[in-house]
């Protein structure tokens, strides 16, 4: 059987359009190394789906985007589609990235004991910034790049072959790369405002369960 | 001192540039001047925004910022 990866892609307001927009890029990883890729976006990021897809296909990496909180992660419309106690048993077997605010605080480690093999996610809210003028084409936004690409790193890593701690590693030498970059050469204002936001986001990203947990086969 | 933080925050939140957005939380996103607004009434956004800018803040002191990834 092959790897196959779920996405959940809600795009209900501006920032849930900004993370969707994101993975476009690791869909398109996905598609190239014969994945199975099963994408729920927009108003199909719905739970009944989402346990659907966990229950029949069993995917090998699943791949949380929208809005969240400590003990959740959220749909379309901000339904509730992952609850500690109540669904997280069906993402044992899986890795998980959860690009939503704080569900590494509860959800994450609770998953690793129902079974997951490695949770990353992060464990206060995720924070970014974006430019007004490029809300209906995110795709172009400069701004929020700095902070897409850190995180598409988990993603794309994770396809590659690589472990989750590898995954890790290279998201944060890719958040601490920009911010290197920020404070060492001369930029935009509207640049430099985005440090304290990717210091934060960086500090509170977490993997864990078992870092060398990756989708492939060795075989 | 809790006043002389939230005076620290809002002077460096005026920094921001008035074209941006900032998604936080479940709660959605702001601008520099409802985030300035939230951190003067200070409810719960405006706490997020103080603790993101204090947090900043020490790490600037305690040279947390200029470090390489793996130090």
């Amino acid at each position: 059987m092959g790897s196959s990866v779920l996405f959940t892609r809600p795009r209900h307001d501006y920032p849930t359009r900004y993370l969707a927009t994101w993975n476009d890029e690791i869909i398109e990883r996905a598609k190239e190394k014969r994945m199975d890729v099963f994408d729920l976006e927009g108003k199909r990021a719905k739970r009944k789906n989402v346990e659907s897809f966990l229950q029949h296909k069993q995917p090998n990496l699943v791949l949380f985007n929208g809005h969240g909180g400590p003990d959740l992660i959220m749909g379309h419309e901000n339904e509730i589609i992952m609850r500690v106690r109540n669904n997280e048993s069906m993402l044992a077997k899986t890795i998980v990235y959860a690009l939503a605010c704080a569900s590494g605080a509860i959800l994450g480690p609770a998953c690793v004991k129902a079974g997951a093999r490695a949770y990353i996610g992060y464990d206060a809210d995720f924070t970014f910034m974006r430019l007004n003028n490029f809300r209906t084409h995110p795709q172009d936004d400069s701004l929020a790049k700095l902070f897409s690409g850190p995180s598409n790193l988990i993603g794309t890593t994770l396809i590659k072959g690589h472990t989750a701690g590898d995954a890790y590693k290279r998201s944060q030498k890719a958040f601490r790369r920009n911010i290197n970059r920020l404070i060492s050469s001369e930029t935009r204002p509207e640049e430099s405002a985005t440090l304290r936001y990717l210091l934060w986001d960086m500090q509170h990203q977490v993997c864990l369960g078992n870092k060398e947990a990756k989708i492939v086969s060795d075989i | 001192m809790e006043d002389e933080i939230k005076e620290l925050v809002i002077a460096r939140l005026q920094t921001l540039p008035d074209d941006i957005s900032v998604s936080v939380g479940a709660d959605g996103e702001y601008s520099r001047d409802q985030i300035i607004q939230h951190v003067e009434e200070g409810d719960e956004v405006g706490k997020k925004m103080v603790e993101i800018e204090m947090n900043f803040l020490r790490s600037l002191k305690e040279g947390k910022l200029y470090e390489t990834y793996g130090e």
